[in-house]
């Protein structure tokens, strides 16, 4: 590698040199146009970086940020809830997608089948069952049935009476207060 | 660069929000200029902040304790930066736009604040030049004076890889002021 290619290389490096090697580059450059060249334009390039100060937001950053935090955080929330419920039913569906496919293949379903007629032929043997002991008492429930119906029959006439009983005593008091007035 | 104290970091760490807070507001300056030199646009630089610090909160329980904080916070906008940029998801505007945002209506412009323009029109130039990762490690250099060492860490990069980029973009600026005098 030539002088040049090394200091045209520290340059560029833009590394602290040793003292020995800063003399050289000095050196260097009083001799050559291009790296005094490239130094000068590395250098306005450094200065005119320094010079330009850090850009700052506008005022009422930080509040913009908390007040979009609490509302990202909200939304989150929100979605959690979604995802969960979503994962949730998606459970119950395949538990229920996994139970019609087991109920697909034939000899699930001949036993399933199987298990509902036998639970059905139950209830009916039970059905049969009650209406064999409805059959004998079906004199005394009927007297039974009768007898209340005729209960409320009566007490419903009495209810009625009372009731005319005490429009035509408030009927009549009203009257006699009319005729106490009038004389 | 501004640093927070290890309380401070533990607490956010625990999920105390006001700890968190001062932790936005010592660092919102070098995160908002790593997405603007970045990004060059006002608006896309604020979400990408506010981007940066949202991913911090949400990661923060995987924080080294022994990094510096603010040397992370600046490794998850670049990524972020970097992100935008490949996707293509910012809207270009040109720096005069971005100036017109800034400045009152139609005042005359003080010669500082001329200067200050200038030099902001110059900056992007060079760094627009450079491809996401060389202009992250080049903001990294200049406005947060980190190291090689800490350049590396924070963009996944071996050192010499950041030498290298780093070499390799003061390259590019040399030529470009070079062919800037030689147009005039």
């Amino acid at each position: 590698m030539s002088m040049h290619e090394v200091c045209e290389n520290w340059i560029l490096d833009g590394a602290d040199l040793q003292s020995e090697d800063s003399e050289k580059l000095k050196q260097h450059l009083s001799d050559c146009n291009s790296c005094r060249t490239l130094q000068q334009n590395i250098a306005r390039t450094e200065a005119l970086f320094h010079e330009t100060p850090v850009r700052a937001p506008a005022a009422g950053f930080t509040s913009r940020f908390l007040e979009m935090k609490r509302k990202r955080e909200a939304e989150e929330k929100q979605l959690r809830f979604l995802r969960t419920a979503a994962a949730v039913f998606a459970g119950i569906g395949l538990v229920a997608l996994t139970f019609c496919l087991l109920l697909m293949i034939p000899e699930n379903l001949t036993a399933f089948l199987r298990f509902c007629s036998g639970t059905l032929g139950q209830i009916k043997v039970l059905a049969r069952e009650l209406s064999a002991v409805f059959a004998v008492l079906e004199k005394p429930l009927t007297i039974l049935a009768g007898s209340a119906a005729i209960a409320f029959l009566i007490y419903f006439i009495g209810l009625f009476i009372s009731a005319c009983f005490l429009h035509v005593k408030r009927v009549r008091n009203e009257g006699m207060a009319v005729y106490a007035e009038n004389n | 660069m501004a640093e927070v104290s290890k309380d401070i970091i533990l607490a956010a760490m625990q999920g105390d929000e006001s700890a968190f807070g001062e932790i936005v507001e010592t660092f919102q300056n070098p995160v908002y200029n790593m997405c603007f030199r970045m990004l060059y646009n006002e608006g896309a630089a604020e979400d990408a902040a506010q981007e940066t610090f949202w991913k911090a909160w949400t990661n923060i329980k995987t924080y080294d304790i022994n990094r510096s904080f603010g040397s992370w916070l600046l490794s998850i906008a670049a990524h972020h930066c970097i992100d935008l940029t490949r996707k293509k998801q910012v809207p270009q505007v040109e720096i005069d736009e971005t100036m017109e945002e800034i400045l009152p209506e139609r005042t005359p412009l003080p010669l500082e604040e001329v200067e200050r323009q200038e030099r902001e029109e110059q900056v992007q130039k060079l760094l627009k030049k450079l491809n996401e990762t060389d202009r992250a490690a080049i903001i990294m250099r200049y406005w947060n004076d980190m190291s090689d060492r800490e350049i590396a860490e924070a963009l996944n990069l071996t050192e010499s890889a950041v030498k290298s980029r780093l070499f390799r973009a003061r390259k590019q600026f040399a030529q470009l002021w070079q062919d800037a005098e030689q147009e005039n």
